[in-house]
């Protein structure tokens, strides 16, 4: 135990200072950008504010009975089942085919190298770019994609513009995007299970599939559930491939929940709507995040 | 005893030879869209609306990327993004590196309840807060200038979280070194912190870049007029100038612009390749 | 410990900062009631005299005159009339000596109502006079985004009375003037003359009837479509809707597209959508007009504000009025001008005489020469004289303004465009996509009610 003269507990007080001085800038940034817009919003919710007026009053719950009362009508539970189905979508695609690239491209060359750089470049690609590529590739009457199908045999699709497809579309460009990350997770993860299990299992006569789902899968789970989350969290968020894409539509087939907000912010003008739904779509984010953190510490196999 | 690379049977060969058209295959698909914005941004004429399917551009000819320049200020959008990314780069870096350094190193009453604050904040999207964040902005006069552009991207948690486990894994006995030679903290950081812990910082300034490069959707809200717009709804709107079947009659056009807009962030990637791939994998297993 | 009692108090007085904040109401709760003192003083003070610009009366300076240099902008539409509105403002600005007006292109009404909103929260940059659409003037009004003008004609002796009923009433709200016509366009029929007169099919069809045969002949004869609808244009709709027997609201407030009629028109005209006679298009309006241009198509219906657009071609188009179903009306759509209630008391002075200004019957006799929008001041359409120089200009404009007792001005309501919306998909779907009717129909219902009912 040294014994602190005054002059070294002076020391140590400034450097705690200044130590709290380093950290002081980005915690008064995180308030402003994040912690102040939620006590906003929660504020907000309470009132009855239309953006073109200048003021507006308290209403307590009324936006909220607003919100309970009538999700089926203000499109909340359509445009919640529109985000649930295209997140399903989009994180089949990463899970499933992120795998399989991952598998595939599970080889130490210069070759592979590169071709896992080029799989993994749209991500690099901004969306607004690649929005814009894919509108002009999916074009019903000029685009490549039909003019390939029609090549093939096939007839000519709305990609974009129809109902039934635009989504489709939407997960297209967004698993385009986002694939190659998933790739890279997985191999990263691979790399590290050592290959003597491997070896030995060849040794005993394993086959390939029966390596894959008994050693590969099992270790990989940790890989699996984060990238499940992840992928989980970041589809329910999409907004700028719809925006780039549909707009939103046809006949509001691809409106998502960000879509929503930002409809009833900017469009109706009702930010005190737009704040319900924003601090439910939080809430509900938040949910998913720490249900599957707890069920994580159970579920999945970590040993080595 | 199976011999490590001389005995590989028939099968095995078989499966290497499949596995190499297949991965090759893939990566031409992966790869083709932007080889096909490339190729369209250099055809001319009317070429664009043929329903044959021609691989590859009649002429070299920078045609489009000069009507491109032309028909929208693309040298303003340029600026524009420039300025926003460097500003963001310059907050979000160096708030981020002296945090990471108070929150690894630091030892102060209230530390832990201020990075879980941080931490916390990891939770919150951009798609909950832009509301909030457009109202405080067009309160304060920001709406359609660079303060209002910067406002939501200055800080980055998740930065500082990396920063901050790269930071403490950082031998204790150089700091004490320093603080030998007489560096106080910002000396600490300067000297001993930020270059033991380059490759970190790279990847983390290299990703800031890119984000804020190909950001949108809050450059779309808070954007008015083109004083301030940046290149990528600076793209859309060079898209929108024409109406109709004009449209897609200057695909190529729009095509030059979106090459424009995607070079950067591309570049760097394919340049500082091993920083952003391994940076990425180590570290989101937290 | 001390610093942590104070970061904690740091961080949850940072979070209710925003409540402090955010009672922004007070500031501009003053400004909002002051006019409403002026215009309570105003009625004791006497009408000072019009004729632009600082004549005054008995005595008191009325607090609605303009007595200093203003300067206020002047935010318009279509970058097409950019020249006119440029001329229009020189001259203006040079026959008085207080007020400026600069002309400032704001893009579409998109466009211009983000930027209204934002100034608006700013307080700073709002315009003088903002043209906005007739739809969404609607939403204005009911919001107290537009400042009312009552007071202001008084003051400056402005009869609205000439106006014709159907575009003023697109400009008041609960008996409360906001706004004055100013862009006012029906929509009408625009067909090929040439090429339908080679198959001798250039008689327009007055009915449903003579329509549906009408298409399919046009089809058999020349090969090409005989009609295109831009279907993503609500006005359109509205006319079909109407004339089709479908009322957007009901005395009692909910909608009364629960018409039997309504759906049958609309099975009819599917029917002659599939048979490629009609096509449906949910292209803009532009797109459309290409087509026709081009000679794909031998109809459209769109403003008739393109005239010149259209009419400058080769080949001669003609105009037709809507057909008759069970009316054969077209509805008034286009622009109306307003002040922005935010703005400080000269600058809505200054921006009075400029609307004064831009509405009078002389400056508007040149705008509907120029812009084929239409006349707005029944004492210009009774003028001969006046109604022969416009003629004169556009000839084909003879029949819109003769079918002016078929102009119906949109219902009113708020929301007008929400409740359209709907519809309008419903409609589209069911054409398009062969949606189920009945399904398709009965959600649309609930929907249109649901909006109508103020939600």
């Amino acid at each position: 135990m040294k014994t602190n003269t005054s002059g070294q507990k002076k020391k140590i007080k400034r450097s705690a200072l200044e130590e709290f001085l380093c950290v002081l800038p980005a915690v008064l940034l995180v308030v402003v950008t994040t912690y102040y817009p939620l006590a906003e919003l929660i504020r907000i919710s309470f009132t009855d504010w239309n953006l073109l007026r200048k003021d507006y009053n308290y209403v307590g719950l009324k936006n909220w009975q607003w919100f309970f009362e009538n999700a089926a009508g203000n499109n909340f539970y359509r445009d919640m089942g529109t985000t649930l189905l295209y997140t399903a979508g989009s994180v089949l695609i990463s899970l499933v085919l992120g795998m399989f690239l991952a598998l595939l491209m599970n080889r130490m060359t210069k070759g592979f190298g590169a071709m896992r750089a080029i799989i993994f470049l749209p991500r690099y690609v901004g969306m607004s770019s690649a929005g814009i590529l894919f509108l002009w590739i999916l074009n019903k009457d000029y685009g490549i994609a039909n003019n390939v199908l029609e090549l093939l045999g096939g007839s000519r699709l709305a990609w974009v513009t129809s109902k039934g497809l635009a989504l489709v579309s939407v997960l297209m460009l967004t698993g385009w995007n986002s694939v190659g990350y998933a790739m890279m997770i997985y191999l990263s993860a691979m790399t590290g299970i050592p290959s003597s299990y491997h070896e030995a299992a060849a040794l005993d006569g394993a086959t390939r599939s029966q390596r894959f789902f008994q050693i590969t899968l099992p270790l990989l789970s940790p890989t699996i559930l984060f990238l499940l989350v992840t992928t989980f969290i970041s589809s329910m968020k999409v907004f700028n491939a719809i925006d780039i894409l549909t707009g939103g539509g046809p006949y509001g087939s691809t409106e998502v929940i960000v879509y929503l907000i930002y409809q009833l912010g900017f469009v109706d003008y009702r930010v005190d709507r737009a704040a319900v739904v924003s601090l439910v779509f939080f809430l509900f984010l938040l949910a998913v995040t720490i249900l599957t953190m707890r069920w994580s510490e159970n579920k999945v196999n970590y040993d080595m | 005893m199976k011999k490590a690379f001389h005995g590989y049977t028939k099968k095995d060969k078989a499966i290497y030879w499949v596995q190499t058209v297949i991965a090759v295959l893939v990566t031409l698909i992966m790869l083709f869209p932007l080889y096909w914005m490339v190729v369209t941004s250099f055809k001319t004429g009317n070429v664009v609306l043929t329903k044959e399917i021609r691989l590859l551009p009649d002429s070299l000819s920078l045609e489009n990327y000069i009507e491109a320049w032309n028909r929208v200020p693309l040298g303003r959008y340029i600026l524009n993004t420039v300025i926003v990314t460097v500003i963001v780069m310059t907050i979000k870096i160096s708030g981020g590196v002296l945090a990471a350094y108070g929150f690894a190193r630091g030892n102060f009453p209230g530390r832990n309840i201020l990075f879980y604050m941080i931490l916390g904040a990891m939770m919150v999207p951009h798609q909950v807060t832009f509301i909030p964040l457009y109202i405080l902005c067009s309160r304060l006069g920001w709406v359609n200038t660079y303060m209002g552009l910067v406002l939501p991207s200055v800080v980055a948690p998740h930065f500082i979280f990396m920063l901050r486990q790269a930071f403490m894994s950082v031998d204790q006995s150089y700091i004490d070194a320093g603080k030998i030679d007489g560096l106080g903290t910002l000396g600490a950081i300067w000297y001993v912190m930020i270059p033991m812990c380059k490759a970190s910082l790279i990847t983390v300034s290299l990703t800031t870049f890119i984000t804020e490069w190909n950001s949108y959707f809050w450059p779309k809200i808070i954007t008015q007029t083109d004083a301030v717009r940046v290149l990528t709804v600076g793209l859309v709107h060079l898209r929108e100038s024409w109406n109709g079947e004009a449209l897609w009659l200057h695909t190529n056009v729009t095509m030059a612009g979106a090459v424009i807009t995607m070079i950067p962030a591309v570049v760097l990637f394919i340049v500082f390749q091993k920083y952003m791939l391994t940076g990425y994998s180590k570290t989101a297993m937290k | 410990m001390k610093n942590r009692k104070l970061l904690s108090l740091l961080t949850a007085a940072a979070m209710t900062a925003g409540a402090l904040g955010g009672c922004g109401g007070g500031g501009t709760q003053t400004t909002a009631a002051a006019p409403e003192a002026q215009a309570g003083q105003k009625t004791e003070a006497q009408a000072p005299d019009s004729s632009g610009g600082g004549a005054d009366s008995a005595g008191e300076a009325s607090m609605y005159e303009v007595t200093e240099p203003v300067t206020i902008e002047y935010w318009y539409n279509s970058a097409v009339n950019e020249d006119f509105y440029n001329k229009l403002a020189e001259d203006f600005n040079s026959s008085q000596e207080y007020v400026t007006v600069v002309p400032v292109c704001g893009g579409d009404y998109n466009s211009i109502s983000e930027k209204l909103t934002a100034a608006q929260a700013a307080g700073t940059g709002l315009p003088g006079l903002c043209l906005m659409s007739v739809d969404r003037i609607a939403v204005y009004m009911d919001s107290g985004v537009c400042e009312p003008l009552d007071p202001y004609c008084e003051a400056y002796g402005v009869d609205t009375s000439d106006f014709v009923d159907a575009f003023m009433n697109g400009g008041t709200y609960d008996g409360v003037i906001y706004g004055f016509p100013h862009g006012v366009s029906v929509a009408t029929f625009y067909y090929n003359r040439d090429e339908l007169a080679k198959v001798g099919l250039d008689a327009f069809p007055a009915t449903w009837e003579e329509f549906k045969t009408w298409c399919k002949e046009v089809y058999d004869k020349t090969g090409k479509t005989a009609y295109t609808c831009a279907c993503m244009q609500n006005n359109i709709l509205y006319n079909f809707s109407y004339n089709w027997g479908g009322l957007l609201v009901k005395e009692d407030g909910t909608t009364g597209f629960d018409s039997e009629t309504l759906k049958q028109y609309i099975r009819e005209m599917k029917e002659l959508v599939d048979a490629g006679y009609v096509e449906w298009s949910l292209e803009g309006v532009e797109a459309v007009g290409n087509k026709f241009l081009n000679g794909d198509t031998m109809c459209i219906n769109v403003s008739c504000t393109d005239y010149s657009h259209y009419t400058d071609n080769d080949f001669e188009v003609g105009l037709a009025w809507n057909y008759t179903g069970e009316h054969g009306i077209s509805s008034v759509a286009g622009s109306l001008m307003f002040i922005p209630s935010g703005l400080d008391q000269k600058s809505k002075n200054a921006a009075f005489v400029f609307a004064k200004y831009l509405s009078s019957p002389d400056v508007n006799l040149e705008w509907a020469k120029f812009s084929s929008y239409l006349a707005t001041h029944k004492s210009t359409i009774a003028d001969e004289s006046k109604m022969a120089e416009i003629y004169e200009a556009l000839p084909e404009m003879k029949m819109v303004y003769e079918n002016s007792g078929n102009y119906i001005e949109k219902i009113k309501t708020p929301y007008f465009s929400k409740a359209m919306k709907p519809f309008m998909e419903a409609i589209n779907q069911i054409i398009l996509e062969n949606a189920d009717f009945d399904e398709t129909w009965n959600n649309m219902l609930e929907e249109v009610n649901y909006v109508l009912a103020g939600n």
